[in-house]
């Protein structure tokens, strides 16, 4: 017979809101990380914050561990499932609430699919600037607990500079009302703080969130390098000239390989080294005088052509060439492993050269393409899940990109999030301190850490916490 | 002498050095100014182990925006831990302890060929912990948006005297909570901030500074929103009452040739620039340094930008002579306060009722200068618990009594 519990979540989310049999829970197994796998016992769709409200009721209750899922393209294991818990996913929760081209403000459930929002808001002339390479999957919700980025961010910030209010449920069911857009926190900023905590402080259900004007002109330059080096050092360039595109990517040859037999074929020349992209954006005048300063700097690094984009349709190309990248990689191999480090502007063809090195040594087939105006690097690694030895090999080179990147004042990681499988290189940035604080913060949203456990913090900094508030100083 | 104060005397007599008071109507506390790193650790551990209660400060120029402490020992200033940490012209950060000073900082960016945000009003005074613990923007919010969004990381010093770290010196990193942004606007409730790292901006080759002069707030407000659909990035935007005229004040900056289109371009509407680079900063400064938020009493409003209009009404701007400064692409208001306090506080029903928010700066002790927060205060104070658990930053004086 079913568990009592199990019935009352079924009352409180429906037929249709609950998964429960082996087939159908395979799919929510992992993330966009596949090696990392665990079966949810049961996943929930409800459909309103008061459905969530309710059901996290009972499982606070019940003392069962909750991990939230968007569209489950996060690539840090971040929606991998807890042995033992429930998935919570907000894949039905995707209406626009609220509208409003005036003050440019969206309210939106958290499972909207990040494009639906620009989408929606084309109409008044206006988008939503954060765009993820996934955009076409993943959900504004995810985007939020990851803080995601995208190309664009280069101008426009990440995802916290476009959260304006949230609606969140906390771990108990109790939910906070943070809707209302604030020009500053009233408070402690608990907006700001939630977004990028990785599903760990509770469920947000619904987002407000800044729109931006669409820009009167915008320019796509591509330009083509016979090495990766030369296009780095033209990114460092660019930054140490303060030049400000809207947007500064490189694609590496095989990846371009990848794009060009792929559906996302955008015309980047197979035969170059590196391809470097960027986008201009502003005022007419502003946009020809960029991209008038911007071209001999790009050409003074040795690009053996740069072109500018004639018409709105090859810009697009250019972009959906950029945008499929990761995709048009499984042609390449299996299985593609996403790395994603940051490191400062000025390290940029010192750190990517020495990743290629990494992968040469280790025998493994890497392509990178990254948002180079941010530091943010993307060395992708192709590999078959299924040779046991190629996987010890992948995992090793990941460590020793994050080791590097470290060394070189850099992070762990520039968007796709800390999640399960960043965890144990924390210890190598943070400090017990730096590590024993965000615990604390943790547990004053979620005091029996339930939601997404396991992640982001090592476990060890959270049980020293423990035992040092057992034990304060002052009564030793 | 009680035995805690005298147990303080002796501990920290070596950097006591005077005494403030955190309230315009308060007592005066000792004041601690440390001179290291580690004499500031010291000085919180010490007060964390005798159970005293301090108040972490800048320069304490603005003591007078929180409340009075429910009860306090003495007031601890970062203003001697001064200097950059790291600064990267070429990658656009830098890094500084958080008794430096905006004007210092701004100096110091301005030389690698950078803009620094946030361009508050006096910032040969202002210190950079004083206005992140404020979680103050500047004049150039209007295109750089809030002083939050451009915080990298920054180091603090808890309640125990440990020392923590959040986020970096990269323009862009998510590793680890944002803690950054709790700390941001914290009101020195939470940690003492001690370093803190920016995202720097491109210095403007040229700039240009317009003004035009209005009878009626309506008639400002419109030509504000006039120029704010102009095809150009302003730094700054701003209408104010000086002289009992409304004066619509806008800052451009960038590179010369787009600046150069631009002013002709704005002309139109905004007529000649009163001044052009050099003279052009030198106005905006001088506007910056006596607009409506550096009256010693001032009351600041948000809202939607749909409600501006509502919300002037509201408080019947056009009545008084008061100094006022809007803001209207952000959509706020800082309102010089004589004796109306109550009047203005009276307001904060229908305010919110537009949705709008009120906080008093500075006002009568019975008047509540901050808006109640709702259920998430319980939150809030979860966080102040978990943090600081011994109280030994102040509570009373930030909003519902943290
Ligand atoms: C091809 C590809 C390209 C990508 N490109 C980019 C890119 O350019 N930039 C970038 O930043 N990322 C990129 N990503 C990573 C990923 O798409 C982002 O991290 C995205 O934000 C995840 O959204 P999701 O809906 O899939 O979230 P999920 O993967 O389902 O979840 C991610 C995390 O968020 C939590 N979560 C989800 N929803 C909520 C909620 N409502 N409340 C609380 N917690 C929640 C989960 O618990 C989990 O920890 C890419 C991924 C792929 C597969």
């Amino acid at each position: 017979m079913e568990a009592a519990w199990i019935a009352e979540l079924r009352a409180v989310v429906g037929e249709r809101g609950i998964v429960d049999d082996a087939t159908r829970l395979f799919a929510y197994e992992a993330d966009g990380i596949v090696l990392l796998r665990q079966r949810p016992d049961l996943v929930l769709l409800p459909r309103t914050t008061d459905e969530v409200s309710r059901a996290l009721a009972i499982l606070h209750r019940e003392r069962i561990p909750i991990v939230a899922r968007g569209a489950g393209t996060g690539l840090s294991g971040g929606a991998t499932p807890v042995a033992g818990g429930v998935v919570l996913s907000l894949a039905r929760m995707r209406d626009v609430l609220e509208l409003d081209p005036v003050d440019r403000i969206a309210r939106v459930q958290a499972g909207l699919v990040n494009i639906d929002l620009s989408l929606a808001a084309a109409k008044h002339g206006l988008f939503y600037a954060p765009d993820p390479s996934s955009q076409q999957a993943c959900t504004l919700g995810g985007n939020v607990a990851e803080n995601s980025g995208g190309p664009h961010c280069f101008r426009h910030g990440a995802t916290t500079q476009h959260v304006l209010g949230l609606v969140l449920v906390l771990e108990d069911g109790t939910v906070l009302d943070l809707s209302e857009p604030r020009v500053d926190p009233l408070g402690l900023d608990l907006v700001g703080l939630f977004v990028g905590s990785e599903g760990m402080f509770g469920v947000a259900t619904e987002l407000t969130l800044k729109l931006t004007k669409k820009p009167a002109t915008v320019e796509t330059l591509l330009a083509i390098f016979e090495s990766l080096d030369a296009a780095c050092d033209a990114v460092s360039d660019l930054i140490r000239a303060r030049h400000e595109p809207s947007a500064i990517e490189i694609l590496d040859r095989l990846t371009i390989e990848a794009v060009e037999a792929s559906v996302y074929a955008a015309g980047y020349p197979k035969t170059a080294e590196a391809v470097l992209l960027v986008d201009v954006e502003g005022s007419e005048v502003e946009v020809e005088n960029s991209v008038r300063a911007i071209e001999p700097l790009i050409r003074a690094r040795g690009a053996i052509e740069v072109r500018v984009a004639k018409s709105d349709y090859e810009r697009k190309q250019l972009w959906a060439g950029r945008k499929g990248a990761f995709g048009a990689m499984g042609r390449i191999a299996p299985d593609l492993y996403v790395a994603d480090v940051c490191v400062p502007r000025t390290k940029l063809r010192e750190v990517v050269a020495h990743t290629t090195r990494i992968a040469r040594e280790k025998n493994l087939k890497l392509a990178t393409v990254f948002h180079a105006g941010d530091g943010n690097l993307h060395p992708n690694i192709a590999y078959d899940r299924r040779d046991a030895d190629e996987v010890r090999r992948v995992l090793e080179a990941g460590d020793e990109i994050m080791h590097l990147c470290i060394a070189a004042g850099g992070s762990l990681t520039g968007e796709h999030g800390v999640g399960l499988e960043k965890l144990p290189a924390m210890e190598w940035l943070f400090t017990r301190e730096d590590l024993a604080t965000m615990c604390r913060v943790r547990e004053a949203w979620d005091p029996d850490r339930r939601m997404n456990p396991g992640k982001l913090i090592p476990m060890r900094a959270c049980l020293e916490t423990k035992q040092a508030l057992a034990r304060p100083e002052h009564l030793t | 002498m009680s035995a805690t104060k005298e147990h303080l005397a002796v501990e920290l007599a070596s950097r006591v050095v005077g005494a403030l008071r955190v309230h315009p109507r308060g007592a005066e506390l000792p004041l601690v100014v440390p001179r290291t790193l580690e004499e500031l650790v010291e000085a919180v551990r010490a007060a964390h182990r005798d159970r005293l209660s301090l108040v972490p400060l800048g320069s304490g120029s603005k003591l007078a925006w929180t409340r009075a402490p429910a009860s306090a020992d003495l007031l601890l200033s970062v203003r001697e831990l001064t200097g950059i940490v790291a600064h990267e012209p070429d990658d656009g950060t830098i890094s500084v302890r958080a008794g430096t000073t905006i004007a210092d900082l701004r100096a110091k960016a301005r030389a690698g060929g950078h803009w620094c945000t946030p361009d508050v009003p006096n910032p040969s005074r202002a210190t950079l912990g004083g206005t992140l613990s404020l979680g103050l923007s500047g004049a150039d919010r209007t295109r750089l948006g809030p002083v939050r969004n451009h915080v990298l990381g920054m180091k603090v010093v808890l309640a125990d005297g440990a020392i923590a770290k959040s986020g970096g010196r990269l323009v862009k990193n998510v590793t680890g909570y944002d803690l950054h942004r709790l700390y941001t606007g914290s009101h020195g409730t939470l940690a003492v901030i001690v370093e803190a790292a920016l995202r720097l901006f491109p210095f403007p080759e040229s700039e240009a500074w317009f003004e035009r002069e209005h009878s009626r707030f309506d008639a400002a407000l419109a030509t504000a929103l006039a120029a704010s659909e102009l095809p150009m990035r302003w730094l700054s935007l701003s209408l104010a009452r000086t002289e009992n005229r409304w004066r619509v004040r806008a800052r451009l900056a960038g590179k010369t040739a787009v600046v150069a289109h631009e002013v002709g371009v704005a002309r139109a509407l905004l007529g000649e620039p009163l001044g052009r680079d050099a003279r052009a900063a030198e106005l905006a400064d001088a506007h910056r340094d006596a607009d409506a938020t550096t009256k010693p009493r001032f009351a600041r409003i948000a809202c939607r930008p749909s409600r501006i209009a509502d919300v002037a009404r509201t408080l019947e701007l056009e009545r008084g002579e008061n100094a006022v400064t809007v803001e209207p692409t952000i959509a706020t208001f800082a309102v010089e306060l004589s004796n109306d306090a109550r009047t203005v506080a009276a307001r904060r029903p229908a305010l919110h009722a537009l949705g709008a928010s009120l906080h008093l700066v500075a006002p009568d002790s019975d008047v509540e200068p901050f808006d109640a927060v709702g259920p998430e205060l319980a939150l809030m104070r979860r966080l102040k618990d978990k943090l600081d658990p011994d109280g030994t930053f102040a509570r009373g004086r930030f909003v519902g009594g943290l």
